[in-house]
């Protein structure tokens, strides 16, 4: 037994505890925040338990290799030079996958699958709306993630992604609302109503928009980055109690008109489930892709009097 | 504590000092509360089923207009910057200048409000929920602006940007305030509502300075 060794165990409880932890507030956002199907939040949760799971018994057989990696990538990601070179090996497969889950997603769901027993084929904005939602709803919390890591370690890239977060996730959420009121004419009989779920929708476009605004009214970028990230951080929070008090300011006026939605959705039928989980996680790549592409743009501006940009970008002309 | 104190005066007398500022944000209360019986007919309970959404989104803009010239004239000045290098606590002269702008812009909100519920043809029993809802609501509409303007000190143009960051988050308070005005021409309790509304200025106060230290740190560059 070397000493080595010996100081390893109480690295595991640690983690593990911080991972659960982490696992928990993931679980309890993704319950009350991301408003997806019963189904595909058992699935999401299984998921996450299997993750954990994972690291739980890399902790306990291989602590030091498990370490390492968290360290290593910590470091990777985290400095623009790596992070542009292993984003660059990750496109490919990234795009790869969006267009697959994309592709065979919007062509079941539009073409295959069932029409609705009252909505007709009109329901099959459904492949559209749900995943733009749900994708703008995932990046305003990866946006706060973000915003943590960018204010608590410094990290550059963490700025740099959430610069690259904010546009996409502005358009999904135009996309989600203009989806949603298209929509909302055959099905309700009206464009707009003043839902909870719509309000909420709204009230988050517009922190997409004042992040982005922000960002680019200040000069200096990291100054710019570290405003961004504080101000996603609030909007986080923000959105979290926006979602409570419309829901209860909902219950207070009309009384729950809009049900439908709440139960009608835990009972989708497999023939729909399936083409909509692929269009979501076809989105899930797709903004993946477009936040890496930014990404990369970005770190090449800010990095362009490195000489390793100057190789790069010779290399490529 | 003898430093809250001195901020405290500092604040009072920078404020006293000046009040034509202090005059334009009370008057573009009363102001715009009075544009709309003009713009919409004077009809008792037109102006009765709206008057809660009208004296809630004047007051919200007041402290929104008011609140961009918080840590502007300290920063144009340097005094800012000297705050933060120097060895206190920033969190209690942030604390100061809320609690200061709040007595001088708040609080007078606060006070006149009934005579404009009454103007706005809202019944006298109303009238405390109106008062209630609105002392609640409005420091953390100060303690929340107060971050935007941490974080657009050093812009040039900030007030319409300040607009567009800080109007998304008055909405829970809005949503709160109003049904508190709402709830009480109903007649119901609104002990509940009160409740949040206390619950989202805690919420306010126990993050806000931090969040308003760090904006102003960013803002200045470290």
């Amino acid at each position: 037994m070397s000493k080595k060794q010996q100081a390893q165990p109480a690295l595991f409880p640690r983690h593990f505890v911080i991972s659960s932890l982490l696992g928990l507030v993931a679980a309890v956002i993704t319950f009350y925040i991301w408003d997806v199907p019963v189904a595909n939040k058992r699935t999401i949760l299984i998921g996450a338990y299997l993750i954990g799971w994972w690291f739980y018994f890399g902790a306990i057989h291989r602590p030091t290799w498990y370490w390492n990696t968290l360290v290593r990538w910590y470091h990777q990601l985290g400095s623009p030079r790596h992070f542009y070179r292993i984003s660059g090996w990750w496109l490919p497969w990234l795009s790869l996958m969006a267009l697959v889950l994309l592709s065979v997603g919007v062509v079941w769901g539009l073409a295959f699958s069932p029409p609705h027993y009252e909505q007709g084929n009109s329901y099959r904005i459904i492949y559209l709306h749900v995943p733009a939602a749900s994708g703008a709803l995932m990046g305003y919390m990866a946006m706060g993630f973000c915003g943590v890591v960018a204010l608590v370690w410094r990290l550059k890239m963490a700025e740099i992604m959430i610069k690259a977060i904010a546009p996409f996730g502005a358009v999904l959420a135009a996309i989600s609302l203009i989806s949603g009121a298209v929509w909302g004419k055959p099905t309700w009989g009206t464009y707009w109503v003043w839902d909870a779920r719509l309000t909420s929708m709204l009230i988050l476009f517009f922190p997409y928009l004042g992040t982005s605004a922000l960002q680019n009214a200040i000069l200096d970028p990291r100054q710019a980055g570290r405003a961004a990230s504080l101000l996603a951080i609030v909007g986080v929070v923000n959105v979290i109690i926006v979602r409570y008090s419309v829901e209860w300011w909902h219950s207070l006026h009309q009384g729950g008109s809009m049900s439908m939605f709440g139960a009608a959705k835990s009972q989708i039928h497999p023939s729909m489930l399936w083409p909509l989980l692929l269009c979501m996680f076809g989105t899930y790549f797709l903004f993946a892709v477009t936040v890496f592409i930014r990404a990369r743009t970005e770190i090449l501006w800010r990095e362009r009097r490195s000489n390793w940009v100057r190789k790069e970008v010779e290399g490529a002309v | 504590m003898s430093l809250l104190r001195a901020c405290l005066q500092r604040e009072w007398w920078v404020n006293i000092r000046r009040p034509s500022e202090l005059i334009n944000a009370w008057f573009f209360f009363v102001v715009v509360v009075s544009l709309f019986p003009l713009a919409i007919a004077p009809r008792e309970e037109t102006l009765m089923s709206m008057a809660s959404g009208v004296l809630w989104v004047a007051a919200l803009l007041a402290v929104l207009l008011s609140i961009e010239s918080l840590f502007r004239e300290d920063h144009d000045s340097g005094i800012l910057e000297q705050l933060l290098m120097a060895r206190h606590e920033m969190i209690f002269v942030v604390l100061a200048k809320l609690l200061v702008h709040w007595l001088l812009i708040g609080l007078p909100l606060v006070l006149v409000s009934p005579v404009l519920a009454y103007m706005l043809q809202l019944p006298p029993k109303v009238l405390p929920a109106v008062l209630y809802s609105l002392a609640l609501g409005t420091p953390s509409l100060v303690i929340i602006g107060a971050i935007g303007a941490a974080l657009t000190v050093g812009l040039q143009r900030g007030g319409v940007l300040l607009a567009l960051l800080i109007l998304p988050l008055y909405v829970p308070v809005l949503i709160f305030g109003a049904g508190a005005i709402q709830g009480a021409m109903t007649g119901d309790d609104i002990g509940g509502v009160l409740a949040i509304l206390g619950a989202i200025l805690a919420l306010a106060l126990s993050v806000g300075p931090w969040a308003i230290v760090q904006g102003l740190k960013i803002s200045t560059g470290d």
